[in-house]
């Protein structure tokens, strides 16, 4: 009697267990997620993902990086295979081979891109990205609390911090700023698919840059978020940063905002490069599971609400040409002062090269500036070594 | 000469040198056992400190050594030659290094080319040197298949730091790429450079301490300052072989760390010792005081004993030696003042004595001169007789030995009154000449009885002559001094001779008689004495003459001295020091002959209880035909005062029932202001000044010089003359005015 009553009550245990544990299983939802990576100097996406979330019920995990690692990051990660299920980059981080970005089908693109950006999203004659923002490029911020009119040149820039003391900062050992500057002095970093570093232009910029270094009046160690700061607290009155920080700039400010072409030197226009952020994946992520869900991110994110509402969104400049004609036709003074700095600005690379030759002219020039290489040499060494690491590059490619 | 010495003050010098003495002793042996320790003690301190400091750093490197090993395979760095693309994440690999790692200075990458591939902070651009690349090549060449981390020690010269000397040490870790293979499963790629950054090595140096660390080639470090005859100690941090570099490190410790402190501990127990002597000498000084104090109060106790002042010491003294001295010098006073007292008694009695003395002189004067009176009465009345030759030379021979018996009394009432000290001198205008001659005419006749040539020699200018001087007793002097020369001289002469200037005057009496021998003059001016026993036989005298000179010279302030040559003579030099005086009023010569005043019709009473003296005094006064009244005593002579007042009063002294001094005084009580006049044999001057201030107008002294009565009466007499007409003027005036 016992020993029934025992093999029952264990009977019941088992029964019960295995009930609890089936319902506690079926009670969890099928929560479906996306990991992005994004630079931290960059348009604040996240607003959009909460959308998207709140919109399909995929919920998308942001994780975030500084600009200057986020390459090393991707490249590390993708070495040892952990990856994000995207990233949203500017176009030219589709030359890194060794993220192994997944090849955008056509279809996936948005029928209204803007032609510069349909173009600008090919690497090596791929699509690798999806296109998400236009613009992407360096503007000459002011505070009109401090000056009335901006300086249209440095020796206006000069003449103003003389008379008026004001000041100007930028993130001067960032190669896109560089980049702006080089850009005065003509030619291309890339030609025919081929680095093209070692060139008068680039002594004249080296030159040149080293001298701003020079000048007292301007603070070059300050870095990108120490350059932020000293624009919103007054201390400058002038800040050249990227298109992406319009937002945040206009919210402090409000009115008192200005935007402006970048500065000329002797009557030559700065050029910065202009691109488009592009959402890619990495480690062939649209051959993985979470396809679908990238796809619904992907036209979510092209969709004409979401691109209609960039600018009153996140202030971006949108890659859907319908959406950019609507808010041209809106009149709104930020939105075409942000248009009109795009006169001068320049497309950037996407070739494969232009990420190896971001960190030679990067090691260039930071010899160059710390006087271990003159401004020849220092052109000399940046094509030394971009040809020596696109070498090792190209060999390594069999291997892998 | 000795010099002065105190105990006290060799007490306390001895004493405190030979403290001074011990302490320097001392204290040299503790400093020269202290710095030997001391020095000994430094040695072994240095070896073991460069030993621990070198372990130290040896360990410090080989834990930094093995954290930093595992960067040898990391993937990112060991590609970064080959691929840029990991720039930035090496750049802030090479940061996180510098920044979390204290005692990283500064990172970098070398492949061997003539670039540094990457390096944090900026400045390692710079260091593509030879020692750098060679090392990367050597490395990248000899594809070791160990690890091999080494130290790289480079000049800062080579590195083109110029603002310090010595060198720069460096981990160098190489860099490999793994590869797929088996047979090569890595590939150096680079070397990876660790600057160290010394200062976290947590060298803590104190500042005595000076520390080189440096290889057989080359100066890695060098702290502190030289120190000059340091004390040094080197030990090796790496032997060559074992880590490819060989270093030391060499340790100085300055001497003075060590020995500062001995230094400090000889001087504070010098200054210890200086304390301990001035706590000694202050000590010995209090003690000194103490004992000085009560030695100093004893020595002001015995002075006080020397002035005479015999009282018992009852201080309070704390030593028991002082109490003993104390005590025996109080036995001492008791002694002296049991003395003192037995003397004073007996000086008490000698006193007395003396008294008893004088009173029996002055009796036995007054006993003598009452019969004496008479007797030189008597022959004085005999002398005016006209008798014949026989009779008159006897009358004259009792007439002059009744002269000498008195002169003898007077001499022995001058002997002791001078000897009572009694004695004093008056001071007149006196005429040394006019009383030289005066006293040579009184031994005029004696000299002539003698056939001896009496003469005064004197080259004393006139205005020289008149000095202030006492000229009864200068007489007193030349008449002892002329009776003496012309007694002791048979023949041949006597010469007084006066000399002086005008302050000193010189009186010599010389004579040719029969001199004296040496021992004879040296007893001279003794009392009682002559020149021997047969003199007195011979010549007789008293003997108390010279001593009588002596005294009087003495008490004039002046000196005598006697010169003699037995058989020849002698000579007697009285010095005395007479001022010289304007003369005063000329002085009448004495008469020679006594001149008797005319009392006729004038009533003398006489009180006198002697009646030989009655008859004396009768005898004398017949001559002045006075009317003369004889009363026994005093009481019968106020009666007969009272019956019918007297012109002159003459009252003996000594009277029965009553006495001169209380009729003197009843006689004052009226007013009778006629001359009384008193006759005494008391003739001390102390008694006469008594009577005359009692209200005698005068004195007679018994024995009654005739010559003198009738000077005093004379006296008297014109003075009362003098006084009637004064008085008859004034009531003369007295009328005319009314």
């Amino acid at each position: 009697m016992p020993g029934r009553l025992c093999t029952t009550l264990l009977f019941l245990l088992i029964t019960g267990l295995f009930f609890y544990s089936s319902l506690g299983y079926a009670r969890q939802p099928d929560q479906k997620s996306l990991t992005i990576a994004i630079g931290l100097e960059n348009y604040d996406f996240k607003p959009l993902f909460a959308q998207f979330t709140r919109k399909t019920g995929i919920k998308v995990k942001v994780v975030e990086f500084e600009n200057n690692s986020l390459k090393s990051e991707l490249l590390l990660r993708a070495s040892n295979n952990a990856l994000p299920d995207g990233i949203i980059v500017p176009a030219d981080y589709m030359g890194l081979t060794a993220l192994d970005l997944s090849e955008v089908p056509d279809n996936w693109l948005s029928t209204h891109l803007i032609e510069q950006v349909r173009q600008n999203i090919k690497a090596n004659g791929t699509t690798l990205g999806v296109p998400i923002v236009f613009g992407n490029h360096l503007m000459l911020y002011y505070n009109r609390a401090l000056v009335s009119e901006p300086a249209h040149s440095w020796q206006q820039l000069r003449t103003q911090q003389q008379k008026q003391g004001v000041n100007i900062s930028w993130n001067y050992y960032e190669m896109y700023w560089y980049r702006a500057f080089l850009g005065t002095f003509g030619t291309s970093l890339i030609i025919d698919g081929n680095a093209n570093l070692d060139t008068p232009a680039m002594v004249n910029g080296l030159r040149w840059y080293k001298s701003l270094k020079d000048e007292i009046w301007l603070d070059v160690a300050c870095d990108y978020d120490c350059t932020v700061n000293q624009f919103l607290s007054d201390e400058v009155a002038y800040t050249i940063n990227g298109s992406w920080m319009f937002q945040r700039f206009s919210e402090h400010f409000g009115d008192k905002l200005g935007v402006a072409q970048l500065p000329s030197l002797r009557g030559e226009p700065m050029r910065s490069y202009f691109s488009s952020h592009v959402m890619a994946f990495p480690d062939n992520a649209l051959s993985g599971s979470k396809s679908a869900e990238l796809r619904t991110l992907s036209e979510f994110l092209q969709s004409l609400p979401v691109q209609s509402n960039l600018w009153s969104s996140i202030n971006a400049l949108p890659v859907d040409k319908r959406a950019l004609d609507m808010l041209k036709i809106q009149g709104i003074r930020q939105v075409e002062a942000l248009i009109s700095t795009l006169e001068h600005a320049q497309p950037m690379p996407n070739e494969a090269q232009m990420a190896f030759v971001w960190e030679a002219m990067l090691k260039g020039l930071t010899r160059h500036l710390a006087g271990v290489l003159d401004e020849h040499q220092a052109a000399h060494f940046m094509q030394h070594i971009v040809e020596k690491s696109i070498s090792y590059e190209q060999e390594k490619k069999p291997g892998q | 000469m000795s010099k002065k010495k105190s105990l006290v003050s060799e007490l306390q010098l001895k004493v405190g040198a030979m403290v001074l003495a011990l302490l320097t002793i001392a204290l040299a042996h503790f400093a020269y056992s202290a710095w030997t320790q001391a020095n000994k003690i430094a040695a072994d301190t240095v070896a073991q400190r460069a030993t621990s400091l070198s372990l130290d750093i040896k360990n410090r490197l080989a834990e930094f050594t093995f954290q930093v090993a595992h960067y040898s395979d990391h993937r990112i760095l060991a590609e970064l030659p080959l691929n840029l693309l990991y720039t930035q994440y090496a750049l802030k690999e090479m940061r996180d290094l510098v920044y979390t790692s204290p005692l990283v200075k500064s990172v970098m990458i070398s492949d061997g080319s003539p670039y540094i591939v990457e390096g944090y902070p900026l400045y390692t651009l710079h260091w593509a040197t030879p020692s750098i690349i060679g090392h990367a090549n050597a490395v990248i060449n000899a594809n070791a298949r160990e690890l091999m981390v080494r130290k790289l020690l480079i000049s800062n010269q080579e590195l083109g730091i110029t603002d310090t000397n010595g060198g720069t040490l460096f981990i160098a870790v190489p860099l490999r790429q793994t590869l797929p293979s088996l047979i090569d499963p890595f590939r150096y790629t680079s070397v990876l450079f660790f600057e160290l950054d010394i200062s976290q090595l947590a060298i803590e140096l104190a500042d005595y301490e000076s520390l080189r660390i440096f290889s057989d080639q080359q100066l890695w470090f060098d702290e502190g300052n030289a120190f000059e005859e340091g004390l040094n100690a080197t030990y090796p941090i790496y032997e060559r072989g074992d880590e490819g570099l060989s270093l030391s490190l060499s340790l100085s410790h300055q001497h003075s760390a060590y020995t500062r402190e001995i230094l400090y501990a000889i001087i504070r127990s010098g200054l210890l010792a200086l304390g301990v002597l001035i706590i000694l000498f202050w000590y010995l000084a209090y003690v000194s005081r103490k004992v000085t104090s009560p030695m100093k109060q004893l020595e002001k106790y015995c002075m006080s004993l020397t002035s005479g002042n015999y009282q018992q010491n009852n201080a309070n003294l704390e030593y028991e030696e002082l109490k003993t001295l104390q005590k025996t010098l109080n036995k001492l006073v008791s002694t002296v003042n049991t003395q003192v007292t037995q003397l004073k008694q007996e000086k008490v009695r000698a006193e007395q004595s003396e008294l008893a003395k004088a009173q029996f002189l002055a009796t036995m004067s007054h006993e003598i001169r009452t019969p004496m009176n008479a007797i030189l009465g008597v022959f004085q009345l005999l002398r005016r007789h006209n008798q014949d030759q026989e009779d008159s030379s006897l009358v004259e021979q009792g007439y002059t030995s009744s002269q000498t018996l008195l002169a003898l009394v007077n001499d022995i009432l001058d002997f002791s009154k001078m000897e009572a000290g009694k004695l004093t001198l008056e001071v007149l205008a006196v005429d040394i000449l006019q009383l030289c001659q005066e006293v040579i005419q009184e031994y005029q006749h004696l000299a002539r009885d003698k056939q001896v040539e009496l003469k005064l020699v004197t080259d004393l200018k006139p205005q020289l002559s008149v000095r202030l001087a006492d000229p009864l007793r200068l007489k007193q002097i030349l008449r002892n001094l002329l009776s003496n020369a012309i007694k002791f001289t048979e023949q041949g002469q006597v010469t007084l001779s006066v000399q002086g200037d005008k302050t000193q005057l010189v009186i010599a009496v010389s004579d040719s008689g029969i001199g004296m021998t040496a021992t004879q003059v040296a007893s001279l001016f003794k009392h009682f004495q002559q020149a021997d026993s047969s003199t007195t036989r011979k010549y007789g005298g008293s003997g108390l003459g010279l001593a009588i000179v002596k005294q009087l010279v003495e008490l004039m302030h002046g000196e005598v001295t006697v010169s003699s040559i037995t058989g020849e003579g002698s000579q007697f030099t009285i010095s005395l020091p007479l001022l010289c005086t304007k003369p005063t009023a000329p002085h009448s010569p004495n008469q020679a002959q006594p001149q008797v005043p005319d009392l006729n019709g004038v009533n003398v009473l006489l009180a006198e209880d002697n009646l030989i003296n009655q008859q004396i005094f009768a005898a004398m006064m017949k001559k002045t035909h006075a009317n003369l009244t004889l009363a026994n005593n005093g009481k019968l002579a106020m009666d007969c005062f009272f019956e019918a007042q007297p012109d002159l009063f003459f009252v003996d002294i000594q009277m029965p029932v009553m006495d001169g001094i209380e009729v003197c005084q009843q006689v004052r009580n009226t007013d009778y202001r006629k001359p009384l006049i008193a006759i005494t044999a008391n003739v001390l001057p102390e008694d006469v000044s008594r009577y005359l201030s009692l209200g005698f107008d005068d004195f007679v002294a018994k024995p009654i010089d005739m010559q003198a009565l009738f000077d005093t009466i004379t006296r008297v007499m014109d003075k009362q003359v003098q006084a009637q007409s004064s008085t008859t003027k004034s009531d003369t005036s007295t009328l005319d005015n009314k």
